[in-house]
């Protein structure tokens, strides 16, 4: 048992679900949540995590959580990952934990290290101008045995470090690369499209092997989704389940959770690597798989951090093995559609449907002006819906999706 | 295939738990969550009384902690309305709050700070502030296009419920004195007297040993019953054909009674306007008393009879009557005989009036009766210009606009009438402002997006077009004239050139700080109040602009308001500042014991009033004639100063530095 948790950034769900368990933990975040941490009695650290050097280390940030006692570090965001790797690889005594770090923080050398391990991955390059992205498509044409006047392939530009899909440019022509990239898009990784329905996985961690194992289904990324995923993906359960240990065993991960995403095709026969991410998912997915299986999934995502807990001792966190739920849990996030709007309006419909649970939309404060969209980064609540039928699950996730709630 | 109601209360009580548990720092997730679920119980009879007999539990959770709602004290029932009709979550709360009120006064909640019959007191005057909701049943198809059905359902089922458990009976006397403060104020849209009027004959019962309960019957005849031949033969056709048998005695006094009955209390019945149109067929002579008016009145009608005649059969009908008092009030105030505003109209009578404006028209229509654009438009003009100070902004921000169809009704009724036909005809007004052209068609933002159409015919004529126009203006004077107050010079471009040059406010935008108050006082004293100015009344009235707080007297907002006179109120002989206020619906509370009244302290009908000194105290800038201030204003007594420092201070002043 860990003699105390680092969290390594600043969840609310995170620290209220630690809080409840009464396990011994800390929060490092930036000094700026220091005053909220104080009134709320959560025992933090602030530190500047977005500043490296010999003034903010890992090395001492190690000296100031030692009246702590922290043991095991916990990375909740994508930036907080090396600083997680790196605390960690001081309390295991093992250099090799922060290099794994930075295989999740670089996505070409995931790709890389995805490749020599034998995981299905696309063509991909390192790029640092618009030229250089032409000739990987001329590349990819010609590996498509691509005849004059048929379509360019498809393939995908983004930058090596960010969350989401921050900067990610979908290009399927030519034009495309001049149209859609611009200089402050280099230098990134371009990879061929991957076919295949998309989802997501949870993978627990423990020892090297998966424990526990959610799949997630997409009804379109980064607005809505629901868990247990429907019968078409549980289905490949087994398939998936080995490429996720495969991956794992490849990555050499010991202890934590991972959160890769995968396409798999119809048959069931073939799944593409698409990348991996070991910090919390977006979308509330730990909150629906948490409710999905009856268990605490932001609990156990910190306690599989914990390289002394044994197995007993960690079953306690999980949902029983083999346990498969009937009912589905998923949500929208709803965000409001450019243009202006003042006030919140929930649709009669919405209203009648069983499957609705609760929401959790914030009223605008007064007419206000929305920009489209960047990266998936605030929305202004959830719609949470709950029931049996997969299909209406879709169905109503893809209707919501659409239904203005802020006008 | 919805939801049992087991199963709702499930959710809720799964809601309230997880509420209950959360740690301080995600209770405010918690809380809209659980609100949501509540939300769906609001909508059904069954589910709104399990939320009442619930509500100890949610109530002692901590549902309105860190709310606005936390302090029973501080709630405002003249509030409750607007919150009901602002959608969810807040609308959500209001109603778990009346839940939560009712719980408290009949002891199935105890508050530290609030008794059961504080509740009870709260809960009356919010069925009189409520009042329209509160009995309306939302068929009028005007409620579904402004609101969601759901949200109407949550109201119609609260009231339901409040209905079942309050003694109606009890919020007689808070109606009377709603009734009769908005019979002394004289409002030009009377839509929520008359509804009240028609609720307490259909649904409460009155007691005729009661005082009270008599003064309630004298209204509710004057409006449906006014005289014993209207009681005998209450249908329209019928009374009509009584009027036929009466004698040529009988007939006058038929109509003295009824022409006084609406000069006592402002309102027009439906046997008025029959009586009305069966006279000027039959016995034109008596038309003057069914106006009931006076000698003024009198001349103004014999001089202008024919035109007189086409107006009321041309544009009064049943579902505009009320402008027959509104005619007898411009008979009275001579307007017809002013040349430029007798011109004026006579072109109003023939426009063809745009077709967006008579959609906006149209839309405005509350009564249950069909009207013509036209119809709207001249009968809304004759109420306007027959009741200057009756002009409201209802649920808009639009208080300079409706100052300024006040202002122009009763100073320069010909350029009122002129700006409506440009706007009924074409949609557009246009304005100067220093030198440029503005006109509100180019404009594409006013300060309000959409309009509450709760109003007058002029107002939706006019007011969409002016805000812009005045929004425009505003943005130009703050480029133009950086750092001073835009006010200065956009008042007298948007009212009229006759606003006096000098203007003072307290505010230093380079400071953000209140400056020189002192003085500012002063020269207030010094320019309006005949004790100090030399004697003088006030030619013009006076645009002014103040703060508006709640009754713990925190500042709320600013508003814009006219000043029409300082004088010496009858019988107390004691000074008071008589002012025009575009939102007021009868007695305010401003806080620190400052209480704006409309009636009994001699105000005229559409005024309010305050003692000067606590007036002054809610001031921020006015216009003022600078030639001839000389050093009056160094004679004003300090400690008069003083003593509106402190009010000041207190107050508003809180939020700002002082130098």
């Amino acid at each position: 048992m860990a003699n105390c948790f680092a969290l390594m950034g600043w969840s609310l769900p995170v620290i209220e679900s630690v809080q409840k368990s009464g396990l011994p933990y800390v929060v490092v975040s930036f000094p700026e949540f220091g005053p909220y941490a104080k009134e709320h009695n959560i025992p933090f650290v602030g530190y500047k995590l977005d500043e490296f050097g010999s003034h903010s280390n890992s090395l001492e940030l190690v000296e100031m959580l030692k009246p702590f006692n922290a043991d095991v570090a916990v990375p909740l965001y994508e930036e907080t990952v090396e600083w997680s790797g790196a605390l960690n690889s001081i309390y295991r005594d093992d250099p090799r934990v922060l290099n794994r770090a930075f295989l999740f923080r670089n996505k070409a050398m995931m790709k890389r290290k995805a490749l020599l391990g034998g995981l299905k991955v696309g063509l991909f390059e390192e790029v640092h101008s618009k030229e250089q992205v032409h000739k990987f498509l001329d590349r990819l044409n010609e590996a498509e045995l691509q005849l004059s006047g048929e379509d360019d392939a498809w393939f995908h530009a983004k930058p090596f470090a960010a969350a989401g899909t921050i900067g990610h440019h979908f290009i399927r022509s030519r034009d495309d690369i001049d149209r859609k990239m611009s200089v402050k898009d280099f230098p990134c990784l371009v990879e061929s499209h991957l076919s295949g329905k998309e989802f997501s996985c949870e993978a627990f961690i423990q020892k090297g092997k998966v424990r526990f194992l959610n799949i997630t289904e997409y009804v379109k990324l980064g607005y809505s989704n629901f868990i247990p995923a429907g019968p078409e993906l549980e289905g490949k359960r087994e398939l998936i389940l080995s490429e996720v240990q495969k991956m794992v065993d490849i990555f050499g991960i010991e202890f934590g959770m991972v959160h890769p995403e995968w396409f798999v095709s119809d048959d069931g026969k073939t799944i593409n690597f698409g990348e991996v991410a070991c910090r919390i998912p977006g979308g509330h997915i730990l909150e629906l798989c948490g409710q999905a299986y009856d268990f605490d999934a932001l609990l156990a995502f910190v306690v599989s951090h914990d390289p002394n807990m044994t197995e007993e001792e960690l079953d306690k966190y999980f949902p029983p093995k083999g346990y498969m739920p009937e009912k589905k849990f998923g949500n929208v996030m709803v965000f409001p559609k450019p243009g202006q709007i003042s006030r919140l309006e929930i649709p009669e419909e919405l209203l009648e449907e069983p499957y609705y649970m609760d929401n959790n939309l914030v009223e605008p404060l007064g007419p206000q002006k929305i920009t489209a969209r960047s990266g998936f980064g605030n929305h202004f609540g959830t719609v949470n819906f709950a029931g049996e039928d997969p299909q209406r699950m879709r169905e109503l996730l893809k209707h919501y999706e659409d239904v203005p709630f802020y006008v | 295939m919805t939801l049992t109601l087991d199963q709702l209360e499930d959710r809720l009580t799964h809601s309230l738990k997880a509420f209950q548990d959360a740690p301080s720092f995600s209770k405010d997730d918690k809380r809209n969550r659980l609100i949501s679920q509540a939300d769906l119980l609001c909508r059904n009879e069954n589910g709104v009384e399990l939320l009442y007999h619930r509500m100890p539990e949610l109530d002692a959770a901590g549902l309105f902690a860190g709310t606005v709602w936390e302090d029973p004290n501080q709630l405002v029932a003249g509030l409750v309305k607007g919150t009901l009709l602002a959608g969810p979550p807040t609308s959500t709360v209001e109603v778990l709050n009346e839940l939560r009120i009712l719980n408290i006064s009949e002891g199935r909640i105890q508050h530290p700070a609030f008794s059961p019959e504080q509740a009870e007191k709260f809960l009356h005057q919010m069925m009189v502030t409520t009042f329209e909701l509160a009995f309306e049943d939302f068929s009028h198809p005007g409620w579904s296009k402004r609101y969601a059905a759901g949200e109407l359902k949550k109201i119609e089922m609260l009231f339901s419920l409040i209905k079942k458990r309050l003694d109606i009976g009890n919020i007689k006397p808070a109606l009377l004195e709603e009734i009769e403060v908005i019979v002394a104020h004289r409002p030009v849209v009377v839509t929520r007297i008359k509804r009240i009027l028609r609720v307490i004959d259909e649904e409460l019962e009155l007691d005729l040993s009661e005082e009270k309960d008599r003064k309630l019957q004298y209204y509710i005849r004057t409006l449906f019953r006014p005289s014993e031949l209207a009681r005998k033969y209450e249908a329209h056709l019928q009374y009509e054909v009584a009027l036929e048998q009466l004698s040529a005695e009988a007939l006058k006094e038929e109509c003295l009674e009824l022409g006084q009955s609406m000069f006592d209390t402002g309102l027009v019945s439906d046997h008025q306007l029959v009586l009305l149109h069966y006279v000027l067929k039959r016995n034109p002579a008596l038309v003057p008393e069914v106006l009931a008016l006076n000698a003024h009145g009198l001349a103004d009608y014999e001089r202008h009879e024919n035109f007189v005649t086409q107006v009321i059969q041309d544009f009064i009908v049943p579902g505009n009557k009320q402008a027959i008092y509104g005619l007898a009030r411009v008979l009275q105030r001579n307007i017809l005989s002013r040349k430029t505003a007798w011109h004026a109209i006579n072109r109003f009578v023939k426009i063809d009036v745009d077709p967006e404006v008579a959609k906006r028209l149209l839309q405005g229509n509350l009564s249950d009766h069909n009207l013509t654009a036209m119809q709207s438009l001249i009968g809304g003009t004759l109420c306007v210009l027959g009741l200057p100070l009756g002009v409201r902004q209802g649920n808009n921000p639009t208080c300079q606009s409706a100052r300024g169809i006040s202002m122009w009704s009763r100073h320069a009724p010909a350029k009122l009438i002129n700006m409506l036909i440009d706007a009924a005809t074409s949609n557009n007004v246009v304005f100067r402002y220093e030198g440029d052209q503005i006109e509100s068609a180019d404009v594409i933002q006013g300060l309000t997006q959409q309009f509450d159409l709760q109003l007058d015919p002029v107002s939706i004529t006019l007011v969409p077009l002016l805000d812009k126009v005045y929004n425009e203006m505003m943005k130009r004077a703050g480029l133009k004239h950086f750092g001073k107050d835009p006010h200065a010079s956009v008042n007298p471009a948007f009212y009229g050139h006759w606003i006096q040059t000098g203007f003072r406010s307290v505010y230093n935008p380079t400071f953000h700080a209140i400056e020189k108050y002192d003085e500012f006082v002063r020269i207030f004293y010094a320019s309006f109040h005949p004790d100090y100015n030399g004697g003088h009344h006030l030619i013009y009235p006076v645009p002014t602009g103040i703060f508006i707080t709640n009754a713990s007297a925190q500042m709320l907002g600013y508003h814009a308001i006219s000043l029409l006179r300082i004088e010496e109120a009858p019988e107390t002989n004691e000074w008071r500042a008589y002012f025009f206020n575009p939102n007021s619906q009868g007695k305010q509370d401003w806080g620190q014991d400052i209480q704006p009244t409309v009636w009994g302290n001699g105000e005229r009908h559409g005024e309010s009033s305050l003692p000067v000194n606590q007036f002054v105290s809610r001031v921020y800038a006015y216009h003022f004639n600078e030639l001839r201030l000389e050093d009056k204003h160094l004679k004003v007594p300090a400690d008069t100063v003083t003593g509106i420092t402190k009010l000041s201070k207190e107050s508003w002043g809180l939020k700002y530095r002082w130098i």
